[in-house]
């Protein structure tokens, strides 16, 4: 066995292999920090949740399809948020037994600047490019408010746009399940959002 | 079909994404070089960032200490303190399964 050549097709395997994830991370990193931002409140939180995501995307996954890496990274990502929240909880339990276990910045809390502060300008009126601003920052606190499954159902149908099995794939349940989820969370959005009610495809 | 309150909302999410300032994007291009480290050959994982679960492991650890110590028929804080620590903790009884999965779920993360 030509040891040498095998060696260079594994070299050459690798760094695509390296090239390909590394592709499909850069795609996906500004949507997926903006996600756990808008589910946690608070940017330090979503850098953690973002960096583990990727960490375990290429530990366990690297050498699955190409073609499932979104999918099993929005599963991850969401696993991750959920997490927090987890920590969260445990953190308001024994903050009061431990000094300096306090919560961690939220948007009920007081926050150092926002990012999204920075959201471009637009051309045209500056307060309509305001109000959109608002609209923003409010659509990222009552998605945080949003119970999990319907978060997840949300920012994977609407927000990433894939497609109710796609969704159901990810969160590992049905499309009912999905369809519910889903509906759910947009009727809660608009009632808090203070949108007009309108017809729900998926409502019958 | 999205209806047009899909479309809003998803319009205005993927706006704000473009809000990511150059610092974060900068960490997250980081984030991103240490995770493909384990993809080149004979490369070693980069540090990560400092876990803050720590704390909280060690918390629920004194904590079950805690109640432990309390519920002991011959604790110096008498039946009376321990049952009304009891009855105003019962919900730590109630998240057992919860704290298990944290302790199991740090040694995962820690590898």
């Amino acid at each position: 066995m030509d040891t040498s050549a095998l060696k260079s097709d594994l070299s050459i395997e690798t760094k695509t292999s390296r090239l390909a994830m590394d592709g499909f991370l850069a795609s996906v990193q500004r949507r997926a920090f903006a996600m756990a931002r808008a589910a946690s409140g608070n940017a330090d939180d979503a850098m953690d949740v973002v960096q583990d995501s990727m960490l375990q995307l290429v530990k366990s996954y690297s050498d699955r399809d190409v073609e499932e890496w979104r999918k099993l990274f929005y599963r991850i990502l969401n696993n991750k948020i959920n997490d927090l929240f987890r920590r969260r909880k445990l953190q308001r339990r024994f903050g009061g037994l431990l000094p300096g276990l306090a919560s961690q910045n939220t948007y009920e809390q007081d926050a150092p600047a926002d990012p999204f502060d920075k959201i471009p300008a637009a051309e045209g009126d500056p307060a309509i490019h305001l109000q959109r601003e608002r609209t923003i920052v409010s659509l990222h606190v009552h998605i945080s408010r949003l119970p999990r499954r319907q978060r997840e159902a949300f920012m994977l149908r609407c927000w990433e746009g894939f497609s109710t099995l796609e969704t159901a794939q990810t969160m590992g349940c049905s499309e009912g399940s999905v369809k519910t989820h889903y509906s759910r969370a947009l009727s809660a959005l608009r009632v808090n959002l203070g949108q007009s009610d309108e017809e729900n495809p998926y409502e019958n | 079909m999205k209806t047009e309150f899909e479309q809003s909302l998803q319009s205005d999410l993927r706006h704000g994404e473009q809000a990511v300032d150059a610092g974060h994007l900068q960490q997250l291009a980081s984030f991103r070089q240490q995770a493909l480290g384990p993809l080149s050959s004979n490369a070693t994982q980069a540090p990560r960032r400092l876990r803050r679960f720590l704390w909280p492991t060690a918390g629920m650890a004194l904590a079950s200490i805690l109640v432990l110590v309390l519920a002991m028929p011959f604790s110096p804080f008498g039946p009376t303190a321990s049952n009304e620590y009891l009855s105003d903790n019962l919900e730590l009884y109630d998240d057992l399964e919860f704290y298990y999965w944290l302790a199991e779920n740090e040694q995962d993360l820690r590898g």
